[in-house]
């Protein structure tokens, strides 16, 4: 994939703010590890579910302007990806529709109704343990670098810890994994779920620790 | 080597990443293009996909029902009977539920389930087939109704149907009795012997019978829905007369004579005819003319032998024919007496035959009333006085305009009432005669008063009757023939006067008669 043309009007116009994002771009790219096809398909179609094709083609925008195009269209599912468009997409979604963590909870939630990997692993789906097991083996079908584990599994206080370790993209990123992991549960359990980013890597904890309870 | 052998892997794992790609494609279009509403259900009951016929089937989108609990669209004892079954049975089939739609419209759904299971048995969730009977049932439903109502409305057609043969058995019944009633009427009207004629209240003539044919000489065919006064000449004069008319004497084509009565009748609807009655009395008047003629003719055969006699009494009353004896001669007296009364009636008589034959009035002319009245008066004093009766004449004191009058024939109109009056008056009564002058009225109004027997109220109605005589008068006076009032009110009305009276038994009756005063440029002829 080769960069993206921007204008030089684009760049007159917030030459500081384009300057910034381009930076923080480069510096997701140059992240260590891959990401799956489907996570960044899931992203896009969220922006298409909440604001229709002209919020994807607004994105897509961003995403040449801040240096790294990928088209919607272009993205294939099972293909592995470098993991640093997960930053900058989610930063090229800030910056066409300036999404609230609230949002990035809910692209999350959004991203298990659609997920092949899902699907194909929904035959585990009989009991909790062996449901909480496979999520977490979900993890490394996403991604090719951190870990997911859970640290709790306890049906009867109807309650799952998770723990993300070796993974630190963006804070916009731990709400769409904590919107992730909301669903998988709520698909797993039948109930409605809430959750709890209880640690955080980018509040200085050495992992990720989400507390879900339905 | 090492690295020929990675190489050869990475190529092996491109060529399978592709296959799955495909593969997941493949799924993925027949799932969406699968055209019947498709679910795949966790064992739980947790629906985890959804295909498009799904969610345009029952209007969700797919991103609302995955991860929902199976009982957010069935209802939840229905959804678990549903898993326990699949689960037992390892498939459902048709078994109906009621389905919520995203829009909150129940739907009823057949439904078909196919359980998943590994291949150690164990029970992985199952696939969900959805229809949506609701179309069918209503459509059921809708026949089911449909037969009810058709049968209700035939029901009620056949009571309508046996209503109306009812009603119009009623409505025949009625029908025949207004066709009855109708030529009932139809019958009286044709066969009347009068002649009917309906006049609308725009002048049209709406009904003749064929007496009224014949009596006018015109046929119904010329006359109905035209102007009675067009097509009826001969009533010109009763037409345009608004006012009722009871018995008005009409000549039609000679000798054609009726009588016509008019009757204003408000019919439905408010409007306003005139029913008019035609009397034919063509042959009473031809009796009533002959019966004329012949008392004029006896009249005239018997006055000429009277007079004879007359002449013949009066002769040997004066002794021209030689002495009679004392006795013969009141004999000789009492027969002349009543020959001379036989001439008076035979008079009066041919009078009243000239008065119906309305050729009685033969010399009208101007003069003064009260010298005709001053001399009648004068020549009843000598009886007056015989019978003890005082007799006075008051004359008003204005000065009093001439009348048209037949002098000789209103000398007879106070002749007979003082006349009567002295008949009926008893001794020592008084009689009083005053002629005065109503301006008002333009009228000479002369008053015979008395203070004789008086007329009985129950023959006051009849005493200007021809031959007319109460039972008192009678017995009164034996000489009166009842054609004296009859004579008065024919001559006083010639002269286009009036006559009346006030009478109490035992204390009198004054008699009033005004004649009209007209001036003396008027045309004479045309008034008598």
């Amino acid at each position: 994939m080769g960069r993206g043309k921007v204008t030089v009007l684009e760049i007159m116009n917030n030459p500081q703010a384009i300057k910034e994002d381009r930076e923080k771009a480069i510096a997701f790219m140059e992240m260590k590890g891959d990401i799956r096809g489907l996570s960044l398909i899931a992203d896009y179609e969220y922006v298409r579910h909440k604001l229709g094709e002209e919020g994807v083609r607004k994105v897509e925008k961003e995403m040449a302007l801040l240096g790294h195009p990928l088209p919607l269209k272009e993205i294939k599912q099972m293909e592995f990806y470098s993991i640093g468009y997960a930053g900058v997409i989610e930063l090229a979604i800030e910056r066409a529709h300036s999404f609230t963590m609230e949002d990035y909870y809910e692209m999350g939630r959004y991203a298990p109704k659609s997920s092949v990997i899902l699907k194909v692993m929904l035959k585990y789906f009989a009991s909790l343990d062996s449901a909480i097991v496979q999520a977490t083996n979900i993890w490394r079908k996403y991604y090719t670098v951190g870990t997911l584990e859970a640290t709790e599994v306890n049906e009867k206080e109807r309650r799952v810890i998770f723990r993300i370790s070796g993974y630190e993209i963006a804070p916009s990123t731990c709400h769409v994994i904590r919107g992730y992991l909301t669903q998988v549960t709520q698909m797993i359990t039948g109930e409605q779920v809430a959750s709890e980013e209880r640690s955080c890597t980018f509040r200085g904890d050495p992992y990720h620790e989400i507390v879900l309870t339905w | 080597m090492v690295d020929d052998s990675l190489k050869r892997e990475e190529v092996k794992i491109q060529v399978l990443l592709e296959d799955i790609g495909l593969l997941e494609q493949y799924v993925q279009e027949l799932s969406t293009f699968f055209p019947l509403p498709l679910c795949f259900i966790s064992p739980i009951g947790v629906m985890l996909e959804v295909n498009p016929a799904f969610e345009e089937a029952f209007g969700y989108k797919f991103h609302e029902l995955i991860g929902e609990s199976l009982g957010k669209i069935i209802e939840k004892k229905q959804a678990e009977k549903l898993i326990a079954e699949t689960i037992k049975k390892g498939s459902v089939k048709a078994s109906e539920m009621i389905l919520r739609s995203s829009k909150g419209k129940e739907m009823i759904v057949g439904t078909y389930t196919q359980s998943r299971i590994d291949e150690k048995g164990n029970f992985l969730g199952f696939f969900l087939g959805m229809f949506d009977l609701t179309d069918l049932k209503k459509a059921t439903i809708d026949s089911q109704n449909l037969a009810k109502t058709l049968q209700a409305e035939r029901q009620d057609l056949r009571d309508a149907q046996k209503a109306l043969m009812n009603m119009l058995e009623d409505t025949d019944e009625e029908r025949e009795r207004a066709e009855q009633e109708r030529n009932r009427t139809q019958l009286i009207i044709q066969n009347f012997s009068d002649g009917l004629i309906l006049i609308g209240d725009r002048g049209l003539v709406e009904l003749m019978n064929p007496e009224a044919e014949k009596l006018l000489a015109v046929s119904k065919q010329e006359s109905v829905g035209k102007k009675a006064g067009t097509v009826f000449p001969l009533l010109a004069e009763v037409l345009l007369d608004p006012a009722p008319l009871f018995r008005k004497e009409l000549k039609l084509q000679s000798p054609r004579v009726v009588e016509v009565t008019t009757i204003p009748v408000e019919m439905e609807g408010g409007l306003r005819r005139t029913l008019m009655v035609l009397h034919d009395i063509t042959r009473e008047k031809q009796i009533e003319q002959m019966k004329t003629e012949f008392v004029s003719l006896a009249a005239h055969q018997l006055r000429t032998p009277l007079s004879a006699i007359k002449w013949t009494l009066k002769m040997m009353l004066d002794k021209d024919l030689g002495p009679v004896t004392k006795d013969q001669e009141n004999f000789l007296g009492k027969m002349y007496e009543s020959n001379e009364r036989m001439i008076s009636l035979i008079n009066d008589l041919l009078d009243i035959t000239r008065i119906e034959e309305g050729r009685y009035l033969y010399k009208p002319d101007f003069e003064r009333i009260e010298d005709i009245i001053k001399s009648v008066v004068d020549s009843y004093e000598e009886e007056a006085k015989r019978k003890n009766i005082s007799l006075a004449l008051t004359i008003s004191s204005q000065s009093l305009p001439r009348v048209l009058v037949d002098g000789e024939k209103i000398r007879l109109v106070f002749q007979n009432l003082v006349e009567n009056a002295l008949h009926y008056t008893p001794k020592n009564g008084a009689i009083t005669v005053t002629v005065t002058l109503d301006k008002k009225s333009n009228e000479i109004e002369t008053v015979v008063q008395d203070t004789g027997m008086g007329i009985p109220e129950e023959y006051q109605n009849r005493i200007f009757e021809k031959f007319f005589r109460a039972n008192a008068a009678t017995r009164v006076n034996t000489e009166g023939s009842g054609l004296g009032l009859y004579l008065v009110k024919n001559i006083v009305e010639a002269h286009e006067g009036r006559v009346w009276f006030n009478s109490k038994v035992n204390e009198g009756t004054a008699f009033h008669v005004a004649l009209p005063i007209k001036a003396e440029r008027d045309d004479i002829a045309s008034n008598v």
